[in-house]
């Protein structure tokens, strides 16, 4: 298994996490817990695939896959922010709803070839020996991951913007009380999560394959959620921890492939879920402390000017 | 007469179940301190929370340097120029005192840290901008609120019950602020039912109670027992009679404890007491210098890192809570809501949240009997046992707690502010019921905040400062012993 | 004074149910918009049928097919096949015929897939094994009975002296012996066996006295048995319960039939096809059915060419022996002249027979057929005009100038044959192409049956493919002439079982169809007889054919005279019939296709009966209702373990998984464990240690949350894939059953749960009921659940109260686990009875959803199961009549979830009554 082809191949496998977990860390970050991640990512892949398949113009998928995203984390925004409800169960049910209705309407182009994003060199760069044509040699929605990340991670802990996200998250109290609009930016912040979670599951439709199959995110919304956790809600560490686990899964697919290894293919099946669990395990050990002050500290409670405190 | 900065004619505001504020008129002119003064439960802070527009009057109107204006929220009261500093701090604990102050405001972090420097100097308020808020002292966090409402440029302050937290000589640091603050042109209204304060500071005093004015007075028209019966409407029976504690044999004896808190910071620094039966040991300090560790560590809630605590001989050092409350152990924290009662489960079941027997079965019928005598014995107000404790008042839910510790007939007692945010009659109850203990022979351990409530109750005084007991003294009321208790409460060796 | 109003809990129930019907109405217009107005689903179910057809093609492993396929899948079919306008080179006929040989081995492959899964089938419980005794046992009775009557008639003939070798013997013993295999009978046969037979009157005598009326009470057993399989076996393949009650009545009727019409043998033998077809036609039948029916046009088009390859083979033999006898003159040799002259004519006059058989070909190859009667006619004259071998020696330039002109024209004969052949095999391959486009383009719309379809057929495929292959390496399919006489025959009843199926599918043509599927088996026998017969012949080349042929007949005991008639039936008396039947076939299926049309257009009754069918079939004890009490069981498991800690706001999301150990902890210790020999006293045990394992992994969530502050949410979700793969691996690894299908052994008779009566309800509800009972008590008796309460409410003021709060989330955990295991436990013992791939039946995830409704009380909880178990098999039943797919269901229950938190901000705000 040459480094330079497990390279590139953990770090395909790696950007649909990366969409769904930095989405799920704005969200997180502005104290709305969304778990409807798996959902999400499925009504994006499926979006991309009939828009991709009926048009055959992919960045015109990308975008709509961005679109029905919002859309439909605004169900979860609308029931978390302004009802108020528990935010767990609807996150179960948007979920719940994602994988069927993807279900239903893709049922049809189950199958069904259509275009999908090529490699793209980006001419200097891929020169470099090693990681050259691992970092490089992708196709586009590969190169907005990396954008993505930067960006956000300047967002967050450098612009005002990023102060006053963090601020409703942490307290959204004293954010109110300086005049921030608590619901405005909770909304704002579960849409953006959710259209790139949705852009997540687009990346598995349009890019890492060109088919679309029911329940094809297969777990990875929910090893978004853990990745959030791990990462500790800065997206930098949330790459890094998305190509890690692309890594892990990509590793799981050639040694079912190249059967060197000849353990069955079910139980390596299992190898990304047993490391989700087990980083998150030696994670909070040593890090019980830190990752403490990392948790916005408001996360999952719904927020009201009038509650009696 | 300089000019009227803020009027309100006629405010109405009704809570479930009580009419908190019945037409209340209030007025503050540039360059004053008008103290508003009033029980606890008197409606003061409703009032100011209208004013700041956190809630909203059923009738009456608020008019800003003569114009009606109708505040929607806390931004557009600051905005108006009507800033006020809450008992319980809007500030992101994990941002530094630049960022908090940044929030909401247009300029970068970077900018406002100068700033805070020119505000802080002219106001003597000192303060590092770049410290993380969570580490910074409860009277350093109420210097950052303030801050905060000036560098925005209110010209109405509003400052809910500030000394609470504060060491006499940072309550002094506070008042020569204010007097700072006035000298240019700022309103500040200042509330308060500390009457040695309130004599101290105050241009106007305005009495509140139960929701309605009773008087306005100019300076030199009011003293100390003139404010306190129009306060209460009946004498004030501050001492509470009591003879002579006789100590009976050693309850507790805290040898050399050390631990950390929540942070991780050394809370506790080899604190030793002793407390016999049928004794009161008040322990003054200021907040946050481990008082909250000492009290959980008695009672098995933290860890002890090294040192001993020994109870009624047995070493009880790092047993379970439940081997505690067995032992005899009984505690009424400070933070009622959040800790001692389980607001969504019923009066009754509250009354059995803490309990010695091992029973397996939960008996509803005979647990609502007991809780029908318990609701007798203390005056709980409440509509029905199977009430949800979260409808009680302040007051009724402090019963609540106290019913239950006393039922495990306890052998000590440690009682964390007690009496913090109740009405006079519950004050009265809660010191009466203290005695009582006392003299059936409990250990009492109180940590309080307010000297006056030590110096009622306690047979001998402790002050702690930094997690250790810096002395002892008597609680005899004299202005030497408050002066020798001010002075060790802020660390001067004495 | 204010009077608090307070909404008491049940009103709690009342709204989310509302809002749940509301959900439900709204889903019903979105599918109702998707499905409906457009593309009809019935011309769906063709399509993906159609499309199966395209995936076998794929399966042909030889690339000088990849052209063809690949025209095939593009759609773009009309070029692929296109022969060249220009030359008809041979190469290109042969291209041709191969394409075509492949098109009809893929058919012949498909055959026999469908009989293998009649063997696997075969493997159904203990009832349908017992009828099969039973049929025997009636079979052994009519056999008695017809050999009984070939006695009698043997005794009369040798009375009235008109046969010499009918044989008295050998029919008593085949009718004792096949009495003596029904025990019942023990009087008849003792009576059969003192007849003496050497003197035939007294035998007569003595048969007429044996009355062999057949035993009622064994009508009455077979009929009851024949119930209760179909009920098994209808159990195991979701097919509705009408296509069931005809089969039965459809049954019953050949059982009277056979029996009052006095032991026809014909119509037993059509009953016992029938038992045959139970297996195979209800349970794949929706499979069978549509795939048969996009097979039909294709096998059509096979067949005719077939004859055609074959009348064109027998006129290159024909002009070949011509040859010979042209060569044989020249040398003046005149012996085998007249022989061969002889069997040139039949040749030319088979062949003219064989393209009458076809209607089809033969309106194609009216001209040459009508050249071909001429050719035979001169070959009978010439035959005739040669006289005598003496006579012949004379005139041989006369003959040999005959026979050289009539070789010529045999020859040209050939090859205006072949041109014709050639035009219509093009013609046929475009037709078949044409339709195949046609009915792919505008026919057909995508579908939602078609990925449901491929699915299923998936799995089947899948399981059989490495078989196929090997069939198709090794070359049995291959229909060459070469072909053994037995595997002909093999053929043939597969092919006879086909034309039953398409039958059994176009009811309107069942009746003629069952003629000509007689007719059909007997023409096929006699072909291959014939076939057989005559090739043999051809090698062995120094005897006449005729002497060979008069040699196997002797060996095969058949008499010239019977051969000759029976060929002669054959050929001559069906020949109109089945061409006749032939048209009428096509022209049935052109209609069925147009039918297609007309149903698109459903109307909304369609969708009202859907949720009439949805809300009324679940809940009637004949129909949905054990179904819905089978589905209730696991719901109410994991719910019951849901509540406790869902009040406790631990968000064990992990059932699924607690769920699946509980049916591995079951069938390892019911296959591996108790297996040597097994005893109903282990079920208990069983049921508790697959408990004890979804409470182990459980707390394994339970321990992380405690002691390391691990969200439990993503901890057991993962927990969740983790078991569900190692589920897997089990059943695919170590676990799996030798039969081919990727599933466990079936777990011992004992172990089986009890069911109610003869329904398949078995008592996993009870103990789910009871358990209720525990948990009440737990959850409101104890202070354990007074415990669980607080720490939900208030964890601060639960350490305060010196709850161990560590301690209670792992037990509660636990406990919660220890439910969903026991859950999974039951399903296996009670319903599932072994374990298959892709098992991942969500009751987990559903468990949440019943928690939820229940309001976390545990009596609505049993109430709620129970709807929700209906909604299931609700789901289930719409699936099968409106073709919708699995994931309605899913995204239904996700609205419901909705609609129900949404309601729950109702109770947010207290009603309050403020007296003024």
């Amino acid at each position: 298994m040459n480094v330079e082809g497990l390279l590139s191949a953990s770090i395909r496998y790696g950007t649909p996490l990366l969409f769904a977990t930095v989405g799920e860390i704005i969200t997180e970050r502005s104290g709305v817990l969304n778990l409807g991640l798996e959902g999400l990512m499925l009504m994006g892949a499926f979006t991309g695939f009939v828009t991709a398949y009926s048009t055959g113009n992919l960045w015109l998928a990308f975008t709509l896959s961005l679109v029905v995203g919002a859309l439909f984390a605004l169900i979860h925004a609308f029931m978390s922010i302004t009802l108020r409800v528990n935010q767990v169960v609807s996150g179960l049910a948007l979920t719940m709803l994602g994988s069927g209705l993807s279900g239903i309407l893709g049922r049809a182009y189950v199958g069904r070839p259509a275009v999908m994003f090529q490699p793209v060199a980006i001419p200097g760069l891929e020169k470099i020996p090693v990681i050259g044509p691992a970092f490089f040699k992708q196709d586009p929605l590969v190169y907005v991951g990396y954008v993505l990340t930067f960006f956000l991670a300047w967002f967050i802990f450098k612009t005002k913007a990023g102060l006053t996200l963090r601020a409703v998250g942490e307290e959204p109290a004293a954010a109110d009380a300086r005049g921030v609009n608590v619901f405005w930016v909770r909304y704002l912040a579960t849409l953006v999560g959710g259209a790139l979670t949705a852009a997540g599951g687009a990346y598995l439709s349009l890019a890492a394959t060109s088919m679309w199959m029911e329940n094809m995110s297969a777990g990875r919304g929910w090893i978004a959620i853990a990745l959030v956790i791990f990462a500790a809600w800065d997206p930098l560490k949330a790459m890094l921890g998305s190509y890690l686990f692309g890594f892990i899964m990509s590793l799981q697919f050639r040694l079912q492939a190249t059967g060197e290894v000849h353990v069955s293919a079910n139980l390596l099946l299992m190898l990304p879920y047993l490391v989700t669990l087990v980083s998150m395990v030696l994670f909070s050990i040593n890090e019980s402390f830190r990752k403490r002050i990392g948790a916005p500290s408001a996360l999952g409670v719904p927020y009201s000017r009038e509650e009696k405190t | 007469m300089s000019s009227t900065l803020l009027e309100v004619r006629g405010i109405v505001k009704r809570f479930p179940g009580v009419l908190a504020l019945d037409g209340v008129n209030f007025d503050l002119r540039e360059g004053e301190v008008h103290t508003l003064l009033g029980e606890n439960g008197a409606g003061k802070t409703t009032l100011m929370n209208i004013i700041f527009g956190l809630y909203r009057a059923d009738e009456g109107e608020i008019l800003f340097k003569g114009k009606r204006v109708h505040i929607r929220s806390p931004y557009h009261a600051l905005q108006l120029g009507i800033g006020m500093v809450q008992q319980h701090f809007t500030l992101v604990p994990s941002f530094t005192v630049a960022e908090n102050i940044a929030l909401g405001t247009r300029d970068t972090p970077s900018r406002v840290a100068a700033k805070i420097r020119g505000i802080s100097e002219e106001y003597g308020l000192e303060v590092d901008p770049h410290a993380k808020v969570w580490q910074l002292s409860v009277g350093e966090r109420q210097r950052v609120e303030i801050i905060k409402l000036l560098y925005a440029g209110a010209r109405v302050v509003i400052l809910d019950e500030p000394t609470a937290v504060l060491t006499p000589q940072e309550t002094e640091a506070l008042f020569k602020a204010v007097r700072k603050m006035t000298s240019r042109g700022t309103g500040v209204i200042f509330i308060s039912h500390k009457l040695n304060e309130v004599m101290e500071i105050s241009s106007r005093v305005t009495v509140l109670r139960k929701g309605k004015v009773i008087g306005t007075l100019e300076r030199g028209e009011f003293d100390q027992n003139k404010l306190a019966r129009m306060m209460v409407g009946r004498e004030v029976v501050m001492e509470i009679e009591r003879e002579k504690a006789r100590p009976g044999e050693l309850v507790i004896k805290v040898e050399d404890v050390h631990a950390r808190s929540d942070k991780g910071h050394i809370a506790l620094n080899g604190i030793s007491l002793e407390i016999r039966a049928g004794e009161i040991l008040g322990i003054a300090g200021v907040a946050g210098n481990g008082q909250r560790e000492l009290a959980e560590v008695i009672t098995g809630l933290r860890r002890v890192e090294s040192g001993k605590i020994e109870f009624l001989g047995k070493d009880l050092t790092n047993t379970s809570v439940i081997d505690r409350i067995l032992a005899g152990i009984a505690y009424i924290p400070q933070d009622r809501k959040g800790i001692a009662l389980s607001p969504n489960l019923s009066v009754a079941e509250n009354l059995f949240l803490r309990r010695k027997e091992k029973k397996v079965w939960f008996n509803k019928r005979e647990i609502f009997g007991h809780a029908r005598r318990y609701i007798e014995e203390y005056k709980i107000k409440t509509p029905s046992p199977a009430t949800a404790v979260k409808y009680l008042s302040g007051g009724n839910m402090q019963k609540v707690v106290i019913a239950r510790e006393f039922s495990l007939d306890p052998r000590l007692i440690i009682a964390v502010h007690p009496t913090r945010g109740l009405d006079v009659a519950s004050m009265e109850f809660v010191y009466r019921s203290l005695i009582k203990a006392r003299d059936k022979g409990v250990a009492i351990l109180l940590l309080a905040g307010e000297l006056y409530e030590i110096f009622n109750l306690s047979d001998r005084v402790g002050v702690i400062y930094e997690g250790k007991i810096v002395g002892y003294t008597t609680p005899d009321p004299t202005p030497e012993n408050i002066e020798k208790i001010g002075l060790m409460m802020a660390g001067v060796a004495v | 004074m204010e009077k608090r109003l307070d909404i008491p809990k049940w009103a709690g129930a009342v709204v989310p149910i509302i809002s749940v019907v509301i959900a439900l109405l709204i889903m019903g217009i979105v599918i109702y918009f998707y499905m409906y107005s457009k593309p009809s689903y019935l011309k769906r179910a063709v399509f993906g049928a159609f499309n199966e057809y395209r995936s076998i093609i794929y399966r042909i492993p030889e690339k000088s097919w990849d052209r063809f396929e690949k025209m095939l899948k593009a759609g773009r079919l009309k070029s692929a096949i296109a022969i060249p306008k220009g030359k008809l080179s041979s190469n290109v006929s042969s291209f041709a015929i191969s394409r075509l040989e492949e098109v009809f081995r893929s058919t012949e492959e498909s055959y026999k897939f469908v009989r293998d899964t009649s063997e696997t089938v075969k493997s159904f419980p203990k009832e349908f094994k017992e009828l099969q005794e039973l049929y025997e046992n009636i079979g052994y009775i009519i056999k008695a009975y017809s050999a009984l009557n070939r006695t009698i008639n043997n005794a009369k003939s040798i009375m009235n002296n008109e046969c010499n070798d009918c044989d008295l013997k050998e029919g008593m013993d085949s009718f004792v012996e096949n009495l003596s295999k029904v025990g019942a009978l023990g009087d008849l046969i003792s009576d059969a066996k003192s007849i003496d037979l050497s003197d035939v009157e007294g035998t007569l005598k003595g048969l007429e006295k044996i009355k062999l009326e057949f035993p009622k009470e064994v009508k009455k057993i077979f009929l009851e048995k024949m119930a209760k399989s179909v009920k098994t076996i209808s159990h195991r393949c979701p097919i509705s319960r009408s296509s069931w009650e005809d089969l039965l009545t459809d049954y019953k009727k050949n059982v009277d039939d056979a029996i009052s019409s006095g032991f026809n043998p014909f119509l037993f033998e059509k009953a016992s096809v029938i038992l045959d077809n139970i297996s195979v036609y209800y349970c794949f039948a929706p499979v069978v059915r549509i795939w048969n029916n996009s097979l039909e046009p294709l096998y059509d088009l096979h067949k005719k060419v077939s004859t055609v390859e074959q009348v064109y083979s027998q006129l290159s033999s024909a002009s070949r022996s011509l040859q010979g006898v042209l060569k044989s003159l020249e040398k003046g040799r005149t012996f085998f002249v007249k022989d061969t002259v002889y069997s040139t004519a039949r040749y030319v006059k088979n062949s003219y027979k064989r393209l009458e058989l076809d209607a089809f070909t033969a309106s194609v190859f009216s001209k040459r057929i009508k050249s071909l009667k001429s050719l035979y006619q001169e070959l009978e004259d010439l035959y005739k005009g040669l006289g005598t071998p003496s006579e012949m020696k004379k005139n041989v330039e006369r003959i040999s100038s005959e026979v050289k002109q009539l070789s010529g024209k045999i020859e040209k004969e050939k090859n205006a044959l072949s041109e014709d052949f050639l035009k219509t095999a093009e013609g046929y391959s475009k037709d078949a192409i044409d339709s195949f486009a046609k009915v792919q383009n505008e026919l057909f719309q995508r579908g939602s049956i078609e990925a449901d379809l491929s699915k299923y057929l998936g799995l089947l495929m899948d399981t059989y493919t490495y078989k196929l292959e090997e069939a198709l390496r090794s070359g049995i399919g291959r229909l060459k002439l070469s072909m053994a006489y037995s595997q002909l025959k093999d053929v043939s009843k597969d092919l006879t079982m086909f034309l039953r199926n398409i039958a059994d599918y176009c009811p309107s043509l069942s009746d003629k169809m069952k003629l000509s599927l007689d007719y059909e088996t007997y023409v096929f026998d006699m072909e291959a007889l014939r076939i057989h017969t005559s090739q043999q012949i051809v090698f062995d080349s120094d005897k006449t054919k005729m002497e060979m042929e008069e040699a196997f007949l002797k060996e095969k005991k058949i008499t010239k005279e019977k051969y000759m008639e029976v060929l002669g039936k054959t050929l001559d008396g069906h020949l109109q019939r089945v061409g006749a039947i032939l048209n009428d076939l096509e022209s049935e299926l052109r209609d069925l296709t147009k039918k297609f049309g007309q149903v698109s257009k459903v109307s909304w009754i369609a969708v009202g009966k859907a949720f009439k069918q949805l809300s009324t079939w679940p809940f009637i004890p004949s129909q949905g209702l054990p179904d819905t009490i089978n589905y209730m069981t696991p719901l109410l498991f994991t719910g019951l373990g849901l509540i406790l800690v869902f009040q406790m706001k631990l968000w064990n999301i992990g059932a699924e998984g607690q769920f699946y150990l509980g049916v591995m902890t079951a069938l390892w210790l019911s296959l591996f464990v108790f297996d040597k020999h097994p005893s109903v006293a282990e079920v208990p045990v069983i049921l508790f240690v697959g408990g004890l394992a979804g409470a182990a992994w459980a707390a394994i969530a339970g321990a992380l949350k405690a002691f390391l502050n691990i969200d439990e949410i993503v901890s057991t979700l993962m927990l969740n894939y983790i078991a569900f793969h190692w589920m897997e691996y089990l059943v695919y690894g170590p676990w799996k059953a030798p039969t081919n299908f990727p599933e466990t052994n079936e777990i011992p008779r004992q172990f089986f749960l009890p069911t109610f009566g003869t329904s398949r309800v078995h008592i996993g509800v009870i103990i789910a009921m009871s358990l209720t009972i525990i948990v009440y008590l737990l959850m409101r008796k104890t202070w354990w659940g007074f415990d669980l309460r607080a720490i939900g409410d208030n964890p601060n003021a639960a350490r305060y109260s010196g709850i161990d709060i560590a301690k209670n989330v792992v037990l509660a955990m636990a406990v919660s686990g220890f439910f969903a295991g026991l859950g999974g436990a039951t399903q296996i013992l009670g319903f599932e009875h072994k374990l298959y791939h892709g098992y991942a039946p969500g009751y987990g995830y559903t468990g949440i959803i019943i928690a939820w409704l229940a309001r976390l009380d545990p009596w609505a909880t049993i109430l709620v199961s129970f709807l929700f178990g209906g909604f299931l098999v609700g789901g289930d039943q719409i699936q099968l009549v409106l073709k919708l797919p699995k994931a309605v269901v899913v995204a239904i229950e996700g609205v419901i979830l909705f609609s129900l938190i949404a309601s729950e901000v109702l109770f947010k705000y207290r009603i309050r009554v403020v007296r003024k």
